[in-house]
């Protein structure tokens, strides 16, 4: 069997085994540890647990816990009630107002957290309950956490962009400006079909708007103010030079934690115990899925399948942009099966020549590729962020997620042409703050 | 509610497993309060070594020695397209099925784990940070947890309609 | 049968990539049969510092290692990148085939692992709002160091010694979280750190540190190979050190014009701040070290004794 065959063979046994409903984690492991027991004999299988602990020993992937302790500390106390309670006064006018506000409140989030399943994990676990308590139908509330909360990795700091710039040796600082424009753009464009949909929804159906006296809108906005503060105080910490992208994570959810136990008063154990019972179980799906899939990952290197059909397609010799639109097509089939990482680690030594020698900017094909991968993070088998979602509201089924989440998805690979379109959109910022020519 | 051993047994592992949240949970919080401790400890001027490899090797503690626990919950998520094509009897089935190979994949990493421990134990082997921990009890987190989940699965075979799950309600998948 | 080359570095541009492939070309030249195939940028989705596992257990046949990152395992090796023993190039390369070497292989093989090639790589310091010069003048910096036994001496000259993983010097370095930085000088140019720092300390007769990153192969496949083939590999790591050595040269000029270029200071330490230094290590971190093992006293001594 060649390599590219055996890679077909992964790809028919993965999805076979992970639709089934085997627990996602087991599932990756179990492929992974059957192909290299197979392929590559017993000898291969002796670094499995060193490879597995390896990849949770990595502060900057455990900042994920962290950022669901924080989501959970605001989702579960009656402070997650009280900001929508409050942004509901305000945008009770604006068709999918709460809708926006979740997506805007990732934007945010974005820019101090690296990680899109932490974003995701922070913001829809109060998001999501709240959303859809207010009558927003489950699939429009998870589906746009799901899609906000991939522009994590977009919107700097980004863990994706750091072993990008480390992978191919470009600027760490340029990468960061060059995801801020298409990340606002993002916001607005997945706001704008938030609010259509919404309007969709709605049309026809008996206005039951209500409406705020002016009184009762201030009154919401002080209800707000801690959490400004939990905002500002973090972006002080991290752009103040006080603490590194990750650590922001463990002051953050410090932060939280003393908000809900003062103003809140959910300071007794009871009430602590529902805030970290659903940390400790959402942390370990999230990051068990993580491991296995460090396995995974490990199994189709060793194997070269990724890297061969890379290869493959790179001697095909097209055209630029065909081969720019294989390349995204062939990156989109991987992101069902593999984390970002992993991709990245993987692919850029053999795509990052090969860009080169078409000209292409290699801080536009980062913004690109990370687009790219957080179309993988949604989409199955293997999209972390649909699981996060399902982890924050477990009764809404995954087809109802995964439903949700489409269009945006649509909207993210419509971007990603108008980006080839407008290259300016990448590089415009960081051209202009850093000089041009890198 | 029956006596019986395997409902002793189910209802042990499941009070085990609880208990186990209760650890993972004091080491996240353990975890966050090391953190905000360095970041204040080090804006004053002073050096920091230990404090983020310990918060590390406390939030992994959280996701192993968690991991039962999410079983227990249903927290480790599947696809399931393909039981609602299933007879009653066939779902059954695929469920067993999943069941043992869930069981055999945890034994399988928390033995290998074990051997890690075992060799990182013999050969003295230290994390090599200035602070320079053993690293046997880390590594030691990936069979306590992983042999833990297995012993849950044996629960959840084990468990009939009548030993309902005290888990949470609504949290079920 | 393959034999896997691991490494972090970027394919053709890194010198301990291109070293990588000179040496596999020179080893085909004379033995076609040898197939290798080349992991490189961590594509192979293990780890740098867990590439010692692999290696130790046979899974990985060789891989491109720095040193230092085996100093959990096997402490012995804070001696490749030892304050104060090696001052140039030259002289990191006149330390091949002496006792210090054979020393150096042995206690690496009864480790798993066998060391193939002599890569030394020169260190330097960068710093966003100093130039870093003698002990004194890193009081208050906050620096990241690679070693425990470097760290030890940076804290004694009064530097808050911070510890944080290699993915986030650059934007620790931007937001002021770490003020200065110590690494080999090739990674200055191509992590880019030069965005991010003013001052540079690097080059002349007089450089406190360097690394050993050199090839590595696991005990167990270096037993398979037969003595012909044992002497192609030699005879080809011969090669690939005296490119390497030359090239380490260009990486020093090349971190010196890329900082001069963006408007830092780059300056050598001079020889009153290079003894310096010596002293203070002398106090701190070769003490330590020698505290650790017999074989480490050895290896400090045998590492001294070459001028
Ligand atoms: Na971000
Ligand atoms: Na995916």
């Amino acid at each position: 069997m060649n390599e590219l065959q055996i890679g077909l063979l992964i790809v028919a046994i993965t999805t076979i085994v992970l639709f089934s409903g085997f627990p996602i984690a087991w599932g990756l492991a179990l492929v992974a540890i059957g192909f290299l027991l197979v392929f590559k004999g017993p000898a291969s299988l002796a670094v499995v647990a060193t490879q597995f602990m390896d990849e949770l020993n990595s502060f900057a992937l455990l900042t994920i816990p962290l950022f669901v302790l924080l989501g959970a500390a605001i989702g579960v106390s009656a402070a997650g009630k009280d900001i929508y309670e409050s942004l509901y006064r305000w945008l009770a006018r604006v068709p999918g107002g709460l809708i926006i506000a979740n997506i805007l409140a990732c934007g945010m989030f974005s820019a101090v957290c690296g990680s899109s399943p932490a974003t995701a994990a922070a913001i829809g676990k109060a998001g999501v309950p709240e959303m859809i308590r207010r009558g927003i139908p489950p699939a429009l509330a998870t589906g746009a956490i799901c899609a906000g909360g991939t522009l994590g990795i977009l919107i700097p700091p980004s863990i994706t962009l750091i072993l990008y710039g480390i992978a191919t040796e470009t600027s760490i600082g340029r990468l960061f400006l060059s995801g801020v424009v298409p990340g606002i753009l993002l916001v607005i464009l997945f706001s704008a079909y938030a609010c259509f949909a919404m309007f969709m929804e709605r049309r026809g159906l008996p206005r039951v708007e209500e409406t705020f006296t002016l009184k009762e809108k201030m009154e919401g906005m002080f209800r707000v103010g801690p959490f400004l503060v939990i905002i500002i105080a973090i972006a002080y910490f991290m752009y103040g030079g006080l603490a590194t992208p990750s650590e922001i994570a463990g002051v953050g959810a410090f932060m939280a934690l003393i908000l809900v136990m003062t103003i809140y008063r959910a300071w007794r154990p009871r009430q602590q115990w529902l805030i970290f019972r659903d940390t400790v179980r959402e942390s370990s799906m999230i990051l068990m899925i993580i491991a296995a899939a460090a396995l995974f990952s490990y199994m189709m290197s060793l194997l070269y399948v990724s890297q061969s059909a890379a290869e493959w397609l790179v001697a095909l010799k097209m055209n630029r942009w065909v081969l720019l639109f294989a390349i995204n097509i062939f990156l989109l089939v991987l992101g069902c099966f593999l984390p970002p990482v992993a991709i990245i680690l993987m692919l850029m030594p053999i795509l990052t020549p090969v860009l080169e020698a078409n000209g292409f900017d290699l801080i536009w094909f980062a913004v690109m590729l990370t687009i790219n991968m957080e179309v993988g993070l949604i989409t199955p088998p293997v999209g972390l962020n649909l699981y996060v979602l399902r982890g924050v509201a477990p009764e809404v089924p995954l087809g109802t997620i995964l439903r949700g989440s489409m269009p945006y998805v649509f909207i993210m690979l419509a971007f990603m042409v108008v980006l080839c379109l407008v290259p300016g959109i990448a590089t415009w910022l960081p051209d202009t703050l850093m000089g041009k020519g890198h | 509610m029956s006596g019986s051993g395997a409902a002793r047994f189910v209802r042990a592992v499941d009070r085990l497993s609880t208990a186990c949240a209760v650890v993972a949970a004091a080491c996240i919080a353990a975890a966050t309060l090391i953190i905000v401790w360095m970041v204040l400890w080090r804006a004053t001027g002073h050096s920091t070594y230990w404090e983020i490899e310990l918060a590390t090797y406390l939030i992994v503690g959280t996701v192993l020695i968690g991991s039962p626990y999410c079983l227990r919950t249903k927290g480790h998520i599947g696809v399931d397209l393909v039981s609602q094509w299933l007879s009653t009897g066939h779902r059954r089935a695929l469920e067993r099925t999943l069941a043992v190979l869930g069981l055999a994949v945890c034994t399988y990493l928390a033995w290998k784990g074990l051997e890690l421990t075992i060799d990182a134990w013999h050969a003295n082997e230290r994390s090599g940070s200035s602070w320079n921990p053993p690293r046997w009890p880390f590594f030691a987190l990936m069979p306590v947890g992983l042999g833990l989940t297995a012993l849950q699965y044996v629960a959840e075979m084990l468990r009939r309609e009548d030993v309902a799950p005290t888990a949470i309600s609504g949290q079920g998948a | 049968q393959e034999l896997k080359i691991s490494h972090q570095f970027k394919a053709n541009t890194d010198a301990r990539d291109k070293a990588t492939r000179l040496f596999v070309e020179e080893v085909n030249k004379k033995d076609p049969g040898l197939k290798f195939r080349i992991y490189p940028g961590s594509s192979l989705n293990i780890k740098p510092a867990a590439q010692f596992d692999a290696l130790q257990s046979g899974t990985l046949e060789m891989a491109v290692f720095p040193m230092s990152y085996a100093v959990g395992k096997v402490p012995e090796v804070s001696i490749t990148i030892m304050p104060g023993t090696i001052n140039t190039l030259e002289h990191a390369m006149r330390l091949k085939g002496t006792p210090f070497h054979k020393k150096l292989q042995e206690v690496m093989e009864r480790n798993g692992v066998h060391l193939v090639t002599w890569w030394w790589t020169p260190g330097g310091f960068a710093s966003k709002d100093r130039p870093i010069a003698g002990p004194d003048s890193v009081k208050g910096e906050k620096m990241r160091a690679a070693d425990p036994t470097f760290e030890t001496m940076l804290k004694a000259a009064g530097a808050s010694v911070i510890n944080i993983p290699s993915t986030e010097i650059y934007p620790s370095l931007q937001s002021g979280v770490l003020t200065s930085t110590l690494t080999s000088a090739e990674s200055f140019v191509t992590m880019r750190i030069y965005e991010q720092t003013k001052f540079a300390t690097v080059g002349g007769d007089y450089t406190l540190w360097f690394l050993l990153q050199p090839l590595l192969m696991s005990k167990a496949s270096w037993d398979k190979l037969t003595p012909a083939q044992k002497k192609i590999f030699e005879e080809a790591a011969d090669k690939s050190d005296a490119w390497f050595a030359a090239n380490q040269h260009e990486a020093v000029k090349t971190m010196i014009d890329v900082y001069t270029k963006a408007g830092a200071k780059v300056q050598p330490l001079t020889k009153a701040q290079f003894d310096a230094w010596i002293d203070l290590a002398k106090k701190t971190s070769w003490p330590e070290f020698e505290a650790k093992s017999a074989d480490a006293k050895e290896l400090l001594k045998l590492i001294t004794a070459v001028k």
